[in-house]
């Protein structure tokens, strides 16, 4: 049977609420592989999109030169960390508890494709930009049946890019945006009388003669929403004063993303799957500039701060299964590709370089303390895997690695898509075998 | 559901009445229905006046009809008055706006740079909209466009969609005929840009699955004699730009070498390119495999057509664009997706050219991919009868019967036409939704739009771009000048004129414009963000409930305070404005209840609150 979008939307507003339903709706065609084991190591996870791009060979993958300037810090920490400790300060105190790979290979060099590279695991597809979703909102979907009534947060929750959407999936793994600061714009209603203005709307829309199909939808989010609006706890948290924020580029919020994504998980409210965002890192132009907030200097300083801020907080939040917070969640940030290495461009800046791009891997099961890959002596193409595929790690293998520390088998696919084509989780068609990286684990 | 006499004239008038007589010349939609065997017509019920006026005037001009018109269209009582209300509507500055916004958006107009390219192509097109200008004429402009990019009215922001993103020239020519294809024809040939179709688009697309990557490239070879160049060497900004054909008889020779750029990604070739496709790469150049097929000769994707003699290959490929009878569909079809929610071929841009019609998509052992074949087909003959006039489509459907039928849910009879039973709930587009709530609160000010200072823009579809109203607007403004400027637009203060342009913005993002820089199609998903927004967003409710409440609302709280207005007469007149319809008696009781309780401008404000969280405010 093939099922109709809309008309499963239909359904589950009827039923209101999509998360309690049993059975995915589609035929799930049995895997063609055998013996894909999931790590099943990290029960929520925090992935945060370094937007634009970062220089790697001034940050993950430090390569010096007569070009570096003395505020990169350059300092060699043992195990492989060769570290800008001038510009990630925290960090470089901290590499007992992260890993960080250095043998990806992006492949796209155009920010929109790359980033939608990175967020689906799919090159981007015009046929197919429609029903594609984000890895998030796929795990969103695979993670709907062990929530709970009490969860008021929807699964996932993003902040930033997200151009693929929930694609085929129901409008519930399409995720909750936050502002850049972290917050739920329009969360509380800062007027008098709330409470008789509410009374009044809900009893104009049950007086109404027509509550069904998209109208029902729009109904059941207003419902979704009052419940957050209800609630004491969510309010304080994620309201406030966060509506107004007109910034166009980049962004001085990553500490207080990082800081409010803590304690959504340690309120438990449901949302397990997070992305975060530090924009602004596409430094064609004056990349070493220290007196911009944001040059290389002024985003690495926010994103040492973030990161070491839910290195320290979640490993000293209890988890649910015995260990803490950072135990089970698994935190993941790179950029969708790196950048040109060697001296700087005739603008003091860095161009886009798909061909060598570090991530930085913590929590949920990552096994701290390794740097997996190498890239040459300029940064300039990846000299060793340090993979037992013995291949580059593509952009899939990492998305793949996710899913597998999730649980959830990333060679799923679905086969009754809007299109009829297959949607494999992550795509093999295109680029052959996919793998978790079993290096990062324990 | 009661049947209002006019209701029952209109369906005494269809069962007797030619339909020719109705529509004043033969309405194709309803002749359709009317063929052989068809008595359907007959059974659709025609929604009531209000309906019928909410639905055409934001399907039409993209907001709510106003309390005049909706006073004046209730209170006449012609026959033909529909017909005169699409009519008035048709030839209104409401329609040219909203339409000039459909194919700006429709081409990607956006800045480069400065805001003059954009503007210049955005007047180009209000201007072909405002003149009835024909669908070829606006696309034989666009497609065969030679010249400088900030010519007067240039529409080069089309050809520079990738020119600067992918410097990898064959790449550039290939995703070119991309767009070109999914634009004008509605078909999505990407995928065969990459690889041949067997083995990868059987599921996909038939028409697609037959065709070899080979055939791809012979439509990229259309473009393989342009090229954009630097006329001036010393001048490589954006603006100097501009679009040459080495085969144009107007190519001046004595002008080479050129300041080309080719393949190179980051040098200028100083001599005369090729000006062929030379389907010869290797991987790592550019984004896609490799190719191997040597020089390609230019045909066309569909028939193999190639060239006249003598005839530059950019010309020849507009001529048979615009002769193919797809590219006449594609426009039927975006204009039926546009009006009732759904396309013949949906998405859009998803045509299948192997299930075409019935007969082709035999040959794959598959059903026709339009609904309606006949239909699209007769429609497609008038709209090309008719010299591909937009105005001339438009007016056949809002004319017809179908167009004007009642889709309350349940109200289509069984076996009634697809279209009445098809799920058509829309929600409003963006901008309708802020044209909309400006123009009940009495709120709309003059857009600030970055090159536009002059003009005078009270809508959201007169935006010439998706970054606009914008505060950047007055950098071209300076000292008493800026100052006068302002006063004049009704601002008390830079700070003011700044907020609203911010505020604008915004909500129309917040309700999911598209976003043509990124090529981010429009988004009118329910959300729990549009929820919270609508609820709670100080933009709009500062003018309500906050403390720059609108004098509308204290005027009709005046107005019931003098009983003027009864609660029950404030609360219908608020019904009307808000929702276009009338309220049932128990909306009425508990909208009254509330007036009667809070006679004050909070209980006005406080109704008109709920009104807009109402899912008939959102929803068509």
């Amino acid at each position: 049977m093939r099922i109709d979008r809309r008309g499963f939307l239909a359904g589950c507003a009827a039923g209101f609420g999509c998360y309690a339903m049993g059975k995915p709706a589609w035929r799930a065609m049995p895997r063609l592989k055998d013996g894909i084991e999931t790590k099943n190591t990290a029960r929520n996870l925090i992935f945060v999109l370094l937007y634009g791009a970062p220089s790697h060979v001034d940050t993950f993958d430090l390569k010096p030169g007569s070009y570096t300037p003395d505020f990169l810090g350059v300092e060699d920490l043992g195990g492989g960390f060769r570290w800008p400790s001038g510009i990630l300060p925290k960090l470089s105190k901290m590499t007992d508890q992260f890993s960080v790979l250095r043998s990806v290979n992006a492949v796209e060099a155009v920010h929109e494709r790359a980033v939608y590279h990175l967020l689906t695991a799919h090159r981007q597809n015009a046929a197919l930009i429609r029903e594609i979703p984000h890895f998030a909102s796929v795990l969103s979907f695979k993670l709907a049946e062990q929530r709970r009534e009490s969860d008021s947060l929807p699964t996932m929750m993003y902040i930033g890019q997200n151009p693929a959407k929930n694609g085929f999936l129901p409008l519930d793994h399409l995720g909750l945006a936050l502002t850049s600061d972290g917050l739920i714009p329009n969360l509380n209603h800062d007027y008098q009388n709330g409470q008789a203005r509410f009374d009044l709307a809900r009893a104009m829309q049950m007086a109404a003669p027509d509550r069904s199909g998209r109208r029902g939808d729009h109904i059941k989010f207003q419902d979704q929403a009052r419940q957050m609006m209800g609630d004491e706890e969510l309010n304080n948290l994620l309201g406030g004063d966060g509506q107004r924020n007109f910034g166009l580029f980049g962004s001085q919020d990553f500490p207080k993303q990082c800081e409010i994504v803590s304690s959504i998980l340690e309120t438990g409210k449901g949302a397990r799957v997070f992305q975060l965002e530090i924009g602004g890192w596409d430094h064609h132009v004056d990349i070493y500039n220290a007196n911009n907030p944001l040059g290389l200097a002024g985003l690495c300083g926010e994103l040492d701060e973030g990161l070491a801020y839910l290195l320290e907080n979640l490993a000293a939040k209890p988890g649910v299964n015995g260990g803490s917070l950072l135990d089970e969640t698994m935190i993941v940030a790179m950029g969708e590709f790196g950048r040109t290495t060697g001296p700087l461009n005739t603008s003091g800046g860095r161009d886009h370089y798909p061909y060598v791009v570090p991530a930085f891997f913590a929590g949920g099961g990552v096994a701290p303390g390794r740097v997996i890959g190498e890239s040459n002596a300029t940064g300039e193409f990846i000299t060793d895997p340090g993979w037992n595929r013995n291949r580059y790690i593509g952009v899939n293998d990492v998305v793949a690695t996710m899913y597998s520390a999730m649980g959830v088998d990333w060679t799923e696919r679905v086969m009754d898509t809007p299109s009829g084509r297959v949607f494999e989780f992550v795509d093999e068609n295109a680029v052959g075998e996919v793998f978790a990286i079993d290096e990062l684990f324990v | 559901m009661t049947i209002r006499p006019f209701q029952l004239s209109l369906l005494l008038a269809l069962s007797t009445i030619a339909p020719a007589a109705l529509a004043g010349g033969g309405n194709p939609i309803d002749g359709h229905y009317r063929g052989a065997g068809k008595k359907q017509v007959l059974a659709f019920a025609p929604a009531d006046d209000l309906t019928f006026l909410r639905r055409v005037t934001l399907d039409l001009i993209g907001k709510l009809p106003t309390p005049q018109q909706i006073d004046a269209f209730l209170a006449d009582d012609s026959l033909d008055k529909r017909r005169v209300y699409i009519d008035e509507l048709l030839a209104s500055e409401a329609y040219t706006d909203r339409w000039s916004y459909y194919f700006g958006e429709l081409f990607w107009n956006q800045l480069l740079i400065t805001g003059d390219i954009r503007n210049g192509f955005h007047d180009k097109i209000r201007a072909l909209v405002a003149e009835d200008r024909p669908w070829t004429e606006m696309a034989e402009f666009v497609l065969g466009y030679t010249g400088a990019t900030s010519g007067e009215s240039s529409p080069m922001v089309f050809w520079l969609l990738e020119a600067f993103d992918n410097d990898y020239r064959l790449d550039y020519l290939d995703d070119q005929i991309g767009y070109i294809t999914s634009t004008f024809l509605g078909v999505q040939t990407d995928c065969i840009s990459c690889h041949d179709g067997a083995n990868h688009l059987e599921q996909v697309n038939k028409g697609l699955s037959v065709m070899k990557r080979k055939q791809f490239w012979g439509m990229s070879a259309f473009l393989a004699k342009s090229y954009f160049y630097y006329p001036n060497r010393d001048n490589t900004g954006f603006d100097s730009l501009e679009l040459v054909d080495l085969d144009d008889p107007g190519f001046n020779e004595s002008s080479l070498p050129l300041y080309v750029l080719t393949e190179d990604q980051e040098t200028f070739s100083l001599t005369r390119p090729g000006g062929e496709y030379m389907a010869e790469s290797a991987a790592g150049e550019g984004m896609r495999v490799p190719r191997k097929g040597g020089m390609i000769e230019p045909r066309y994707l569909f028939t193999g057509e190639q060239p006249r003699e003598g005839e530059p290959r950019r010309k020849a490929l507009t001529r048979m664009i615009l002769a193919d009878r797809q590219f006449a569909r594609n426009m039927v079809n975006r204009m039926w997706s546009h009006f009732f929610g759904e396309g013949f071929v949906e998405p859009v841009t998803g045509w299948d050219m192997g299930r075409i019609d019935p007969e082709t998509a035999a040959q794959f052992d598959i059903e026709a991919q339009p609904r309606d074949y006949h239909l699209m087909e007769a429609l497609t003959d008038a709209f090309i009868t008719s010299g591909y006039n937009l105005r001339a489509l438009m007016r056949d459907v809002c004319n017809s019967t179908l167009y004007q039928a009642d889709l309350t849910a349940g109200a289509a009879p069984k076996g009634a036409s697809y279209w009445l039973n098809a799920q058509r709930t829309r929600r409003m587009a963006s901008e309708a939704i802020v044209d909309s709530v400006y123009q009940i609160l009495e709120t709309q000010k003059p857009y600030g739009v970055t090159g536009m200072m002059d003009r005078t823009i009270l809508s959201a579809w007169a935006l010439p771009g998706t970054i606009e109203p914008s505060s950047q607007a007055l950098n071209g403004l300076f000292g008493t000048q800026r100052l006068a400027r302002l006063r004049q637009m009704g601002y008390a203060s830079e700070g003011d004129f700044r907020q609203y342009q911010e505020e604008a913005s915004l909500l129309l993002n917040s309700f999911g414009r598209s976003q043509r820089f990124d090529q981010l199609p429009r988004n009118d998903e329910a959300s729990i963000q549009v929820a919270l927004t609508m609820m709670n967003e100080d933009a709009i409710h500062k003018r309500l409930i906050g403390d720059e409440r609108s004098p509308f609302v204290n005027s009709q709280a005046a107005l019931l305070a003098a009983n003027v207005h009864t609660p029950e007469s404030l609360a219908r007149a608020l019904f009307l404005r808000v929702l276009v319809r009338e309220p049932t008696p128990l909306e009425l009781s508990t909208a009254a209840a509330h007036l009667e309780a809070n006679a004050n401008a909070d209980g006005v404000a406080d109704l008109v609150w709920a009104l807009f969280n109402h899912h008939d405010f959102l929803y068509k």
